[in-house]
């Protein structure tokens, strides 16, 4: 398939830099109602994005997010009040990647189908294991964070999380996992370490999700493991990806700022309907626009000006 | 440890066991047959319980009776998510492998849809019905509840009756045959599309008997069923996919794992137990106990 490239023109190249000055200007003159969309739009990006540079490429569907966003706030609930912030975030990083390499290091030598499965259990798992921890343990149900403004963290790790997964892409393992994801045989013939690569890509995404759940937590006062390891932050990457387009890196970015605009519409008019309109849409998605809205809209475009 | 602890585990363990086994057998079914990894069973199973609850409350049936409303009913219910939704997917897809991934995700969404529509429809409430006690019985001792070993005798017909239904009537036969090689099964003339939707159906079908067995000791609510499709997942990868008698087996392991949990350890660790045994038999057999 010829790939459609956009002109370098200046315009492009100096977008995401003016995108990121207005985002980082935003407090300054938005209300807060809109800049907790913006923070609410930045963090699916970012989750979104990091799914995408594992699933996405090697098509090794992973259904628990939501683990490793829930590990990435039980950092925060545990270490916030014994270490400067800006710190909990990196260790976050750090303790999900390691999570994400043992989980991957059991699952991802098999065939996808045990992945899916695995990580499908994987946040229940974490929910029942700290259940039984804090009833058992330490005798608490749930715990406090002390709330505080949470803006500029998400953003930059959003923009980190964007930009090294954008280098991550043209480097060996970028590469290695989209060969996986077109043949793992040809992949494995050609001399491709599949299963290390396979690992490591599912810990450095997972690891960005980890690190997000650390730096959201603070917009709660008060979490539990049920609001750590909610299904949804394994949910929406997924309908967000598809519904962008999973063969392009710039499916999730759309979708995520799609989808969580149309979060943001729902979770306000039809609270109670929210869930099963987004599972509705995921329905239609993948049976109406399987290559997601920028590959159709490409084709729209192409045919408009009367290519093949 | 004691000897009516013992026994107590060795019966529990036995009839949860014949449960499990009838709770991962339709899911073991559809992805046998057809690569459809339905990760919305336990929503299945759900719907089954509200099906047989509302026979109990609205019709006076008996929640075992009420399996001649439940079964054409969820019969349907999974012939209709089959041809509206899953048939279109099976004839986009040009790779088993394909279809694996789409599905997944198709039915993980089906599952968000189908858990808040009965909790819009029925509100998320807890809901139970009184079920008619039939008094103890007696094994070595320990007493049960006469329900419970029914519980795990009807679990173990429906599995009989399956068995036998592969194995003796064309249909059945036909389902084995796309099991073993797709390819080769269209070259005799099956019309996989035919047996595709009679394979989702039943197995529909036999997670909402489960679900109806279910509902007789234990509240409803819109999200009961999510569990049931992780344990039923593990399960039919420890027991090998596809494969029916490591399904039983697979069954009782887990059944004696989560009844052994529940009583010696602790109810909030039963899925960590399940999953240290998984981990353990992808490490050791990583395609299953009864790998095919």
């Amino acid at each position: 398939m010829p790939r459609y490239r956009l002109k370098k023109n200046t315009l492009f190249k100096y977008a995401p830099l003016a995108i990121f000055a207005v985002l980082a200007a935003a407090p300054l003159f938005l209300s807060t109602y809109y800049v907790s969309l913006l923070l609410s739009i930045m963090l699916w990006l970012g989750i979104a994005v990091s799914w995408h540079f594992f699933s996405g490429s090697t098509k090794y569907i992973s259904l628990g997010s939501a683990a490793f966003f829930g590990v990435g706030v039980y950092v925060t609930a545990i270490f916030q009040r014994n270490m400067p912030f800006p710190s909990i975030p990196l260790l976050a990083y750090a303790l999900t990647f390691l999570f994400a390499l043992a989980v991957g290091a059991v699952t991802l030598r098999l065939k996808g189908i045990y992945f899916a499965i695995f990580t499908f259990g994987l946040a229940e798992l974490l929910n029942n294991a700290l259940l039984f921890w804090e009833m058992k343990v330490t005798g608490t149900r749930g715990r406090l964070i002390i709330p505080m403004d949470i803006y500029y963290y998400i953003l930059i790790i959003t923009l980190i999380a964007l930009i090294s997964i954008m280098f991550l892409r043209r480097t060996k393992l970028g590469l290695a996992l989209r060969a996986i994801g077109e043949n793992e045989d040809a992949a494995e013939h050609f001399g491709v370490n599949t299963t290390f690569y396979k690992i490591l890509g599912f810990a450095v995404s997972s690891a960005f999700i980890g690190a997000l759940g650390a730096a959201f937590a603070p917009r709660w006062g008060y979490i539990d493991s049920g609001i750590a390891f909610n299904s949804l932050y394994s949910f929406m990457p997924a309908i967000m990806t598809l519904f962008g387009g999973i063969e392009t890196p710039l499916g999730p970015i759309i979708g995520a700022v799609i989808i969580s605009l149309l979060e943001e519409y729902l979770l306000t008019n039809f609270k109670d309907y929210f869930m099963l309109i987004l599972g509705s849409i995921m329905i239609i998605i993948i049976l109406m626009l399987p290559e997601g809205i920028t590959e159709r809209l490409r084709k729209t475009a192409r045919r408009l000006r009367g290519l093949p | 440890m004691s000897l009516s602890l013992f026994l107590d585990i060795l019966i529990g363990g036995l009839i949860l066991g014949a449960l499990y086994s009838l709770i991962s057998v339709g899911l073991n079914l559809q992805y046998g047959v057809m690569r459809i990894l339905n990760v919305a069973h336990g929503d299945f199973l759900m719907l089954g319980a509200y099906a047989t609850y509302f026979c109990v409350i609205l019709f006076g049936l008996n929640p075992f009776t009420s399996f001649i409303v439940v079964g054409p009913l969820m019969f349907s219910v999974g012939l209709m998510v089959y041809m509206i939704i899953l048939r279109r997917v099976i004839k986009q897809s040009k790779s088993s492998e394909e279809v694996e991934s789409k599905s997944l995700l198709l039915c993980f969404g089906l599952s968000f849809v189908i858990q808040n529509f009965v909790m819009i429809v029925w509100t998320a409430n807890y809901r139970g019905y009184e079920t008619p006690s039939l008094g103890t019985v007696n094994i070595f001792g320990t007493a049960f509840e006469i329900y419970r070993v029914l519980i795990a005798v009807i679990s173990l017909v429906i599995n009989i009756a399956l068995y036998l239904y592969l194995k003796f009537t064309k249909s059945g036969l036909a389902m084995r045959a796309i099991v073993d090689n797709p390819e080769g099964a269209q070259l005799t003339g099956i019309n996989p599309y035919n047996i595709y939707a009679l394979s989702f159906s039943i197995g529909a079908m036999l997670s909402a008997f489960a679900g109806s067995l279910i509902s007789t000791y234990m509240a409803i609510s819109p999200f009961i069923g999510s569990p049931y499709t992780i344990i039923a997942l593990v399960l039919i990868i420890l027991a090998g996919i596809g494969s029916f008698k490591g399904n039983i087996v697979g069954g009782f392991i887990v059944g004696y794992l989560v009844y052994i949990t529940l009583r010696l350890i602790h109810p909030a660790l039963t899925l960590v137990i399940v999953y240290a045994a998984l981990i353990l038999i992808l490490l050791l057999r990583p395609r299953g106990l009864f790998a095919r």
